[in-house]
C-alpha cells in the first residue's frame, strides 16, 4: 500500500500545472469558508449588539403575562393581516410563559447566521422544556387544508431548520391556534416551507393560554439574520396586548439593521459568484491538463513502463485514476464541506446554488477523466506504447 | 548447463488478417542456457525484437513453444507474467524505458514498487545497491534522467533491470545510440554482471562487434535462425 501510495503521489506531484489549479482551488473554497463563517460572526456579533442596545428595552418592558383567550388565533391572525410588511416575517417561537426565571424568553428560529445558537437553549433543553410547555402554533391555511388540521388540533410538530440534512431540529407537540392565507407562504426556500413541520396530529383539544406560542411566518429569506428584531416585536406585542393584537403597532426601527444585512448579502453573494467562476476556470484547466493528449501519451509511457516491470494493466489503471482523480476529490470535499457550512449558517440561495454547481461541475470532469483514462490505459494502448518504444515521442 | 530459456518453431504474424500482415518469426528455434551472455544479431526487421518481447511476455505467438524454466509462458497467466516481468526476466529496451522526468532513484525503484517480496523499508537499500553495482555514485541519484549522458542512462537502465535480482537480462539494442567507448563500457558491465552475479543476458544488437563479445551469437534474418 505505501508503495502504491508513493507511486501515486510521485506521478501527481509531477504534474505541477494541475497540482497548482488544485491548489487554487482549495484556496478558494478555504477562502469562501472563512468568508462564511465571517458572515456567521459579524451577524452574531450585530444579534448582541441589538440585545444590548435600547431596542432591547422595550423587548424587556413588555409588562405582566396575560391571559390569551381561545380566540387568539383569530387575532393573531387579525394581527397579521396589519402588518404592510408581513412577508418579512419568520418563523418565531416564542415562550411568554415564566420560564426557570427566564421571563419572557424569547427564541426566534430565525433564518442564517443566528439560527444556530438561538436554537442552543432549545435543544439542550435548558431554557425550554417541549415534553411539558404546550406551545400553540398559527399555521398556513393551504397546510391546514391539506394536513386536515382544524383549529384548536393537538399534534406532533417538527421544525427543519437544515432541511437538506434531514436533520430535524425541534419536534414539539403544539395545538393550532390559528391559520393565515397560505400565500404568505410564498418562499420555499430548500424545504423551508411549513409543510416540514407536521407529522401528525394525536388529540383535538381545545385552546389554552398562556403558553408557548409559535408563529410561522413566512418569506423568512429575505430578512436574513436580522429576522429575530422583527420576532421580537412581534412577541413584545403580543404580550403586552394580550387577546387584542391587532391594536398593537409597536416597532422598532430596523431599518439600519436589514441594510446592513442586505449589503453583506451583496458581498457574500458577490464573492460566492467570484470564488464559483474561479473554480470553474480552475476545474476547466485542471481537466485540459488531465485530458491533454500530451499528458496521455506521457502517462501510457510511464504505465507502459510499469507493465514492464511487473505491474498489472489493472494496478496501472489503478494508479492513474487515483493519480488523476485525488485532486478532484479534494476539491469536491471542500465543495461539499463549504456546501454543507452554507446550508449550515443558511447564508442564502446564490452562493449555495454556486457551490451545487460547481460541486455537479467537479463531478462531471471527474467522470470523463475517469472514462478517458480507462479508455486509454486500455491493454493494447499500453503494450503498444512499449513495443513502440522511443520515448522522445511523448517526452 | 541446462537451457532456461527454449523456443522451438515459433511463429509470430503482426496484423492478422489485415493487408498489412507480416509473418516476423518463420519457425525459430533457439535455446539459451542458464549463466550464458548470448548475442542475438540481424539487420532491423529480422525479428530480433520480436523474440525478445515473446521472452519476456510482451507478446504472444501463433504456434511453436516457448519455455521458461521448463514453463510454457504462453499457459502462464497474466498475473503469473507480469510476476515473470517483475522478479525473473527483465528487459532493457531499445529506448531505455526510463521516465525522464523522474530522478535516477525512482526510475531504478519502479520494479521494487511492484515486488511483494520486498517490503517497503528495503526499496531504498536494495535500489542504492543496483544503482552502485553499474557504476554511478551517489551523485547521480537525485539527478533526473534527462540530465545523463546516453551512457549513463543506459547504466540507469541496467540498474533498474537488475534491481529486483532477475535471472535473465534482455537487453535490446543496448548500445545503438551510444559513442564506441560508451558502448564499450556497457558491454564490459555486462560482461562483469554476467561474470559476477551468473546472471543469463541475452543482448540483441545489429553491431557485429557488439555480437562478438558475447559468449555466443545467434544470427537471425527475415524471421530465421540462419546461423547458431
Amino acid at each position: 500500500m505505501k508503495k502504491t501510495l508513493g507511486l501515486i503521489f510521485n506521478n501527481i506531484r509531477k504534474n505541477k500545472l494541475f497540482v497548482s489549479f488544485s491548489i487554487i482551488q482549495a484556496v478558494l473554497c478555504i477562502t469562501f469558508l472563512a468568508l462564511s463563517f465571517n458572515y456567521f460572526y459579524i451577524a452574531f456579533d450585530r444579534y448582541f449588539a441589538f440585545m444590548q442596545s435600547d431596542l432591547q428595552d422595550c423587548y424587556q418592558t413588555n409588562g405582566e403575562i396575560n391571559d390569551i383567550s381561545s380566540d387568539v388565533g383569530e387575532s393573531l391572525y387579525k394581527y397579521l393581516d396589519t402588518i404592510s410588511d408581513r412577508k418579512n416575517w419568520m418563523i418565531s417561537l416564542y415562550h411568554h410563559g415564566n420560564f426557570e426565571g427566564k421571563d419572557p424568553v424569547q427564541f426566534s428560529a430565525f433564518n442564517r447566521g443566528l439560527a444556530e445558537k438561538a436554537y442552543i437553549p432549545i435543544v439542550d433543553g435548558s431554557w425550554f422544556d417541549t415534553s411539558s410547555d404546550e406551545i400553540q402554533i398559527i399555521i398556513p391555511d393551504q397546510f391546514a387544508e391539506d394536513k386536515s388540521i382544524k383549529l384548536g388540533d393537538y399534534g406532533k410538530f417538527c421544525y427543519y431548520n437544515y432541511p437538506t440534512s434531514g436533520k430535524k431540529d425541534i419536534s414539539f407537540n403544539a395545538r393550532v391556534v390559528g391559520v393565515y392565507d397560505h400565500s404568505l407562504c410564498t418562499v420555499y426556500y430548500g424545504g423551508y416551507c411549513i409543510k416540514t413541520m407536521y407529522e401528525g396530529f394525536e388529540e383535538s383539544y381545545g385552546v389554552e393560554a398562556n403558553r408557548p406560542l409559535i408563529l410561522y411566518i413566512p418569506d423568512f429569506e429575505k430578512i436574513g439574520a436580522y429576522g429575530v428584531l422583527n420576532s421580537a416585536f412581534i412577541e413584545k406585542s403580543l404580550v403586552k396586548d394580550g387577546v387584542d393584537l391587532s391594536n398593537n403597532k409597536r416597532f422598532c426601527d430596523t431599518s439600519t439593521f436589514l441594510d446592513d444585512a442586505i449589503s453583506d448579502d451583496v458581498i457574500t453573494q458577490g464573492s460566492a459568484v467570484i470564488a464559483f467562476v474561479l473554480m470553474l476556470i480552475c476545474y476547466s484547466f485542471a481537466a485540459v491538463c488531465s485530458l491533454s493528449i500530451m499528458r496521455q501519451k506521457k502517462a501510457r509511457y510511464t504505465y507502459a513502463l510499469y507493465n514492464l516491470s511487473g505491474c498489472s494493466i489493472k494496478k496501472c489503471i489503478g494508479i492513474e485514476l487515483a493519480t488523476q482523480l485525488i485532486p478532484y476529490i479534494i476539491g469536491l470535499i471542500l465543495s461539499i464541506l463549504v456546501f454543507i457550512v452554507l446550508v449550515h449558517i443558511n447564508i442564502g440561495g446564490v452562493p449555495t446554488i454556486c457551490f451545487v454547481l460547481s460541486c455537479a461541475f467537479n463531478i462531471i470532469l471527474m467522470m470523463i477523466v475517469f472514462l478517458q483514462t480507462v479508455y486509454s490505459l486500455s491493454k493494447n494502448k499500453i503494450i503498444n506504447s512499449v513495443r513502440m518504444g522511443s520515448n522522445e515521442r511523448y517526452y | 548447463m541446462k537451457d532456461i530459456i527454449k523456443l522451438t518453431d515459433i511463429y509470430k504474424r503482426y496484423n492478422s488478417g489485415k493487408p498489412n500482415e507480416f509473418l516476423a518469426l518463420k519457425g525459430v528455434n533457439l535455446n539459451v542456457a542458464e549463466g550464458e551472455l548470448l548475442g542475438l544479431i540481424g539487420v532491423s526487421g529480422s525479428g530480433k525484437s520480436t523474440i525478445l518481447h515473446i521472452i519476456s511476455c510482451l507478446d504472444s505467438y501463433e504456434s511453436g513453444s516457448c519455455t521458461y524454466n521448463g514453463e510454457e509462458l504462453k499457459e502462464l497467466t497474466e498475473k503469473q507474467r507480469n510476476e515473470l516481468r517483475n522478479k525473473e526476466i527483465s528487459i532493457i529496451m531499445q529506448d531505455m524505458s526510463l521516465i525522464p522526468d523522474d530522478t535516477v532513484y525512482k526510475n531504478v525503484s519502479i520494479p521494487l514498487m511492484f515486488n511483494k517480496d520486498v517490503p517497503y523499508k528495503d526499496v531504498k537499500k536494495k535500489t542504492l545497491e543496483a544503482i552502485k553495482l553499474v557504476g554511478l555514485n551517489d551523485n547521480h541519484i537525485k539527478r533526473k534522467v534527462t540530465e545523463l549522458s546516453g551512457g549513463q542512462k543506459q547504466r540507469v537502465a541496467i540498474a533498474k533491470a537488475l534491481v529486483s535480482n532477475p535471472k535473465v537480462l534482455l537487453a535490446d539494442e543496448p548500445t545503438a545510440s551510444l559513442d564506441k567507448k560508451s558502448s564499450n563500457d556497457i558491454i564490459e558491465l555486462f560482461k562483469k554482471i554476467n561474470r559476477d552475479r551468473g546472471l543469463t543476458i541475452v543482448i540483441v544488437t545489429h553491431d557485429p562487434k557488439v555480437a562478438e563479445q558475447c559468449d555466443r551469437v545467434v544470427e537471425i534474418s527475415d524471421g530465421y535462425i540462419v546461423d547458431n
